[in-house]
């Protein structure tokens, strides 16, 4: 996948048109991110159940 | 009185100071005068003031100083000289948030938080410069100047808080509120040598405060001793219609914590990922704070790390996506009223897929969990490296190629950014200096809503120590 275009076509989708360097440093910043979470997420989630929710956490924190 | 005015504002806390005012021992207006005077001798230099209200200031002091000859409760923070960064909205006052973009803007609502302050019986002497949008770990600001820290003015002051930070540090004010959304607290307080607390996500109001990023944005307050941000915090906590993500938790008296007993709590240190690039100097002054704590009976246990990369890269990628969500307009009609470093960090969040921010969500709590049975493994609370480096000038987190840029920047927020994705309390905590002067502190990790224990050992610490005593020489 051309990362470069992808953040040129994410930035387009929201009306901005950046300049070819401002597109390169974005996309090199936000693809090691995008693989890391995307491995994750593939590892970490759960197919068949709701994923546990961060709000809950924190109530249930409170309450213990 | 016990001592001259300005000796207690330079040498002062601010609970013994708001006590001695309820008593009649001083009056709140000596103390404001002398904020007032010092705000003007030293803020400039320092690039810590964004405006001043003194005729505002000197009423509410004269008020409180008459409700006490009268006897009425003044609160716990009555006549107490504070001052903010310029975060908060207040009704009818600029509020330009360090940036160009809102250099007129003039909210309709005041900030929950600075009501409560006042309802307190504080008095707000004005605004505190910050980085732009809050979104400099170092105090970076090209618009108004960059946060100049007091112990050498040619280093930084740590931001986004970068007037907090530095105000409190030189004794301008007795204590300050900033806001966090990825170390904005524990920065400025830990690079000026103040005490400074993240408190736990949902645990204070950020109604009409400028968000950043709204599912990681914390308000806390940065003050010259854990005991001073424990009634700050019991002050501005709880739940708020206005912010629905402040949650309806009891909010105990932290103040009532401060027992100055440790003996038998747990202080895990995970070794793995947080000292893998601390500096000597700072790795001797955490070594000689675990000492102290142990000393007084803490237990002192190692553990590890999990994927902290991982939890990084969620941290990044929930801030720049919400931060571009929100700027997302500007960036668009302005685009050149941004600074370029922070337009860099804002940017990314055009770049990732919605799939990737929902899955980030989605793993939030259980990511945070597993922090928490790996890191702290049964232990009360952590402690940690704050900025794991000495504090860099000014010339080497703005300087150079972009690239320099953000390796000065990485090293900084190596120990702190991830504590805001997992939405856990933290403070930080002077504990010496470096040899050319500048501040060394740590940071204390605590379990959700459980600031009670962070305050009780970060006061436990600093009845033993003095670091937190120690005013920089600029502002003697």
């Amino acid at each position: 996948m051309d990362h470069e275009l992808f953040a040129a076509l994410g930035a387009a989708l929201q009306g901005l048109e950046l300049p070819r360097e401002r597109i390169e440093r974005a996309a090199a910043v936000a693809l090691p991110v995008n693989e890391r979470i995307a491995a994750a997420s593939l590892q970490r989630l759960a197919l068949d159940d709701h994923p546990a929710d961060f709000a809950a956490l924190l109530s249930r924190s409170a309450a213990a | 009185m016990n001592a001259p005015v300005d000796e207690l504002v330079v040498h002062g806390e601010l609970c013994a100071v708001a006590d001695d005012i309820a008593q009649g021992a001083i009056s709140s207006e000596a103390l404001t005068r002398v904020c007032l005077a010092r705000l003007e001798r030293f803020g400039p230099e320092l690039n810590a003031i964004v405006s001043i209200d003194a005729a505002a200031a000197l009423e509410a002091a004269r008020r409180i100083d008459l409700a006490q000859m009268r006897g009425e409760d003044i609160g716990r923070l009555g006549g107490v000289p504070l001052a903010h960064k310029d975060v908060f909205y207040r009704a009818g006052r600029v509020c330009a948030s360090g940036s160009k973009i809102r250099r007129d803007f003039v909210p309709g609502r005041t900030a929950t938080v600075l009501a409560r302050l006042e309802a307190a019986g504080a008095v707000n002497l004005g605004a505190l410069s910050m980085s732009e949008f809050a979104l400099s770990p170092t105090g970076y600001n090209e618009h108004y100047g960059h946060g100049r820290n007091p112990w050498n003015t040619a280093h930084c002051s740590g931001g986004s808080s970068s007037g907090s930070g530095a105000a409190v540090a030189a004794r301008l004010v007795f204590g300050s509120l900033g806001s966090d959304t990825g170390g904005s607290i524990r920065y400025p307080a830990a690079m000026c040598g103040v005490t400074g607390l993240k408190p736990t996500y949902g645990r204070v109001s950020r109604a009409a405060v400028m968000p950043l990023a709204w599912t990681l944005d914390c308000v806390g307050p940065l003050a010259r001793s854990a005991r001073d941000c424990a009634r700050l915090l019991s002050v501005i906590a709880g739940a708020d219609p206005a912010d629905g993500h402040a949650l309806p938790v009891p909010v105990p008296d932290y103040e009532e914590s401060l027992n100055g007993k440790i003996r038998g709590l747990r202080i895990a240190v995970p070794k793995p990922y947080y000292y893998d690039a601390v500096d000597d100097q700072v790795r001797r002054a955490l070594e000689q704070s675990l000492t102290v704590l142990r000393e007084q009976g803490a237990v002192i246990v190692e553990t590890a790390a999990p994927d902290m990369a991982l939890v990084n890269a969620m941290m990044q990628l929930v801030m720049s996506v919400e931060a571009a969500t929100l700027h997302r307009r500007w960036l668009a009609e302005r685009p050149q009223d941004y600074a370029d470093q922070v337009r860099a960090r804002i940017e990314p969040g055009f770049c990732y897929p919605a799939t990737r921010y929902a899955e980030a969500l989605a793993l939030r709590a259980k990511i945070a969990q597993d922090y928490l049975s790996v890191a702290m493994r049964g232990a009360d609370l952590l402690h940690l490296p704050a900025v794991p480096v000495t504090v860099p000038t000014i010339e080497q987190t703005s300087g150079g190629s972009p690239a320099d840029v953000a390796r000065a920047i990485d090293a900084v927020t190596h120990c702190v950014r991830a504590i805001n994705y997992l939405g856990l309390p933290a403070i930080a905590v002077p504990a010496g200096f470096s040899s050319n002067g500048l501040p060394i502190g740590f940071q204390l990790v605590g379990r959700h809503f459980d600031e009670a224990t962070l305050l009780r050992v970060a006061d436990a610490y600093q009845r033993v120590t003095d670091w937190h005593k120690r005013v920089p020489p600029m502002a003697l």
